[in-house]
């Protein structure tokens, strides 16, 4: 009613020659809505189009001559090279490791202190167990390649003290990427136990006791309660870890640079390696374009896998 | 309205009285920028009379003994002597030094007297440096002392067509350091030769797992990719046919670098070399880092690396309590057919670039030749410093504790340049990724050699040298 009156007004207003408030009025949202799309096209797109530009020429920092433009020749020379094919299997390793990792140890924590939870002492167990990510990933990076060190690193030291070998953490190609998703798994596996235990404390206690009452195996509690109950949660933890991984870095970069030899030599890495160490900019354009079409697709297959699975973007539960 | 004075008392006033000053916009205006009218031009008077006064300087560099430490020795030396002198040295790490230099030459670079210069940027960078030889010539008595002192093939890095764009600031090159009484113990030859360095290592194993050999053999700035091309140097091979001393390491459409030669038997050889080695090398190596390789001779971990002079720090009692004495070091290995030893290792090192904007030229080019004197060595050389000049090198090197800076002198004579042309960082990434293939088991030598020429020559011929 109240819509239908204004609506009268407005058309009055315009009749009556007053149509400069009715123009106010609609360029009013536009002017609202400018600041942000300013900022759109200064931060995101303007930036987007920059890097298409970049990956068409041949642009080395160091050179005297001005960019050349090359057509497609710099993802051409990517998709032959076998360093990017190397690093696109080592990044979906180091994700999709990482990723299961953390789920599975980040789960069954948050499980267990779920269950713990009336004990005294629980908060400051949950409290350790999320610290981790407190500290900045470039200084846990520094830190751990300084205990990886395999002649007087603290944690050969300790497996010398009880006569176990000294593995080489980071200098053995057959170990060091997974030396480095330990890195990764022993930082962010607290931010999935974190996010599961807030879904875990918002299921009703009643339904629990429920179970209990029903003689529910505490296993059937997590596969028939626990987990439907909170999907969606878990779909988001899963999705936010899913992007970070796909373009970690400053974890591999700190500690191997992608080394020794390529064993730890993920896409991130090598978009970085050829922007700042070869400073070849239309070549690192074109692999971080490339990147970037990589994580789309598999973040947006993903959704679509799980929104036909009814846990987002229907409301159901 | 009418316009009010917009000042303290006003405000005093409406203050008290409990409410805002009445003030027009325009009247706020034309105080506002009255007022900073009036300071913008009190600072620049200020400013330009402290300049006039202090004669400032300002040194940009990275940090380090070698660098920030030996520079700032330098110019408190400086600054003591000239009172009406300051020197700012500004510190950035490598990638941000690099930016700073990269930015500031794209303007004018007035803002900085000198930064301390990799050769590898002068290609790009000479039209905004100063030429230093009419300023060398004003003083034929250092300028002899220079050029006799610093070797042509190493202070010919910072030069364009024969020009000087540089006052070479420090020395720093690939060698060989070992454990002479380890050594002595078990009777073992000084490694001059690869082949002596393996047979060695492997002696050295059985006696103590992992003390045989060791090296840089990281992707960090690419270790591996350096070890081997001091390697390659040292066994007769080049990275393609015009790979000589006195091209410096450049590459143009009129210098080309005609046939890539990285499968050249001695390429091989030396490639063969480091696969052998990578067999009974501490394993910590092929992802050492410098400090790391540092630790290993202070903690009796090993005793025989090939490794960078910065180690300088291991025969000073003060670094190195147990060991400082019992370590020794000579120019790097020679291998294969080769007995050239006028050809072997890698070198780096640093320069004092002065752009053309510099306001204070005459005062940086005197500033740049104390920091090289020897009158200041002392200073320069306590404070981590590794000097340029041989006559300098040679007199410390008598002292044990600075024996290495003999092996310097003759490093930065014999060394292998780097790669002075824009795809430069990318060849050694390259040489990194093969040899890394090879030291990680993913490849024979013969294969990875074959790899990296077709790998180089596609980096040459899109970077448009017309291999």
């Amino acid at each position: 009613m109240r819509l239908r009156r204004r609506r009268a007004t407005e058309l009055a207003a315009v009749g009556s020659g007053q149509s400069r408030v009715y123009r106010g009025e609609r360029l009013a949202p536009a002017l609202m809505l400018a600041p942000s799309v300013v900022i759109l096209l200064a931060l995101v797109i303007g930036p987007f189009v920059f890097l298409i530009d970049t990956a068409l020429h041949r642009q080395n920092l160091f050179q005297t001559t001005p960019p050349r433009y090359v057509g497609a020749d710099n993802f051409y020379y990517l998709f032959i090279s076998t360093k990017f094919q190397v690093a696109l299997v080592r990044m979906l390793v180091f994700a999709v490791t990482a990723l299961a990792a953390e789920f599975v140890l980040g789960f069954v924590l948050a499980a267990w202190v779920h269950r713990l939870r009336d004990l005294p002492g629980m908060a400051i167990v949950r409290t350790l167990l999320t610290t981790p990510i407190l500290v900045a990933p470039i200084v846990a990076a520094v830190m751990w390649r300084f205990m990886y060190q395999p002649d007087f690193g603290v944690i050969n030291y300790i497996l010398g003290l009880v006569g176990i070998p000294k593995p080489g953490w980071l200098s053995d190609p057959d170990i060091a990427l997974f030396a480095i998703i330990a890195i990764d798994v022993w930082q962010w596996t607290p931010f999935v136990f974190l996010i599961v235990l807030a879904g875990m404390y918002a299921i009703p206690r009643s339904l629990y006791e429920a179970a209990k009452l029903d003689g529910t195996s505490p296993w059937r509690q997590i596969t028939h309660l626990t987990i439907p109950w909170f999907k969606r949660v878990l779909v988001i933890v899963l999705l936010l870890r899913l992007i970070d991984l796909l373009r970690a870095f400053e974890v591999i970069v700190a500690t191997t640079q992608g080394g020794p030899g390529d064993a730890s030599y993920t896409l991130p890495v090598l978009v970085w390696e050829t922007a700042f160490v070869n400073f070849q900019m239309g070549d690192a354009a074109a692999a971080s374009l490339v990147l970037l079409v990589i994580v789309t697709i598999v973040i947006t297959l993903l959704i679509r896998a799980i929104s036909r699975q009814g846990v987002v973007g229907q409301g159901r539960r | 309205m009418t316009d009010a004075k917009f000042d303290r008392g006003t405000v005093q006033r409406a203050a008290e009285r409990g409410h805002a000053p009445s003030v027009s916009r325009r009247g706020f205006l034309k105080g506002a920028a009255a007022g900073a009218a009036i300071a913008a031009a009190s600072s620049a008077v200020t400013w330009r009379g402290a300049i006039a006064e202090s004669k400032k300087l300002v040194v940009t560099t990275m940090p380090g003994p070698r660098w920030e430490m030996a520079l700032k020795a330098s110019a408190k030396a400086y600054m003591e002597k000239n009172k009406d002198v300051s020197i700012e040295v500004l510190v950035s790490p490598y990638a941000e030094h690099y930016q700073r230099i990269g930015t500031s030459l794209i303007e004018d670079s007035s803002d900085f007297d000198a930064h301390l210069f990799d050769p590898v940027l002068i290609g790009q960078s000479y039209p905004k440096l100063l030429p230093l030889q009419e300023h060398f010539d004003k003083d034929p008595e250092w300028r002899d002392y220079y050029i006799n002192g610093v070797p042509y093939f190493y202070r010919g890095s910072w030069d364009w067509d024969g020009v000087p764009y540089s006052i070479v600031h420090d020395a720093n090159c690939m060698m060989t350091w070992w454990r002479k009484d380890v050594f002595a113990g078990a009777g073992l030859a000084e490694p001059a030769r690869f082949e002596t360095i393996l047979e060695n290592a492997k002696k050295l194993n059985e006696k103590k797992p992992g003390a045989g050999f060791m090296t840089c053999a990281a992707r960090n700035a690419w270790f591996l990719g350096m070890t081997y091309t001091g390697m390659m140097w040292g066994f007769g091979g080049k990275w393609y046919e015009n790979d000589s001393p006195e091209r410096f390491g450049r590459l143009s459409k009129d210098n080309p670098p005609g046939k890539v030669t990285l499968d050249s038997p001695e390429n091989i050889a030396a490639m063969t070399m480091l696969r052998d080695l990578s067999k009974v090398w501490n394993e910590a190596s092929l992802n050492a880092q410098e400090f790391e390789n540092a630790e290993a001779f202070k903690n009796d971990v090993s005793h025989q690396q090939i490794m960078w002079s910065g180690f300088m720090i291991l025969q000073n009692p003060k670094e190195n309590p147990n060991f400082h004495d019992k370590l020794v070091s000579r120019d790097f290995a020679l291998g294969g057919t080769n007995n050239d030893a006028s050809k072997t290792g890698m070198k780096g090192g640093f320069g004092l670039a002065i752009p053309k904007a510099s306001k204070n030229i005459d005062l940086m080019v005197d500033f740049a030749k104390f920091v090289t004197r020897p009158e200041n060595a002392e200073n320069f050389i306590l404070a981590g410093g590794q000097p340029s000049n041989t006559s300098l090198l040679n007199k410390w090197g008598e002292q044990p504790q600075y024996q290495v800076f003999k092996s310097i002198a003759q490093g930065i004579a014999n060394g292998h340049h780097l790669a002075q042309f824009a795809e430069g960082p990318e060849l050694f990434q390259l040489i990194t990724q093969h040899a890394g293939d090879v030291v990680t088991g993913k490849a024979e030598p013969e294969q990875a050699c074959v790899n990296m020429k077709k790998d180089v020559e596609v980096l040459l011929e899109r970077g448009g040298y017309n291999a």
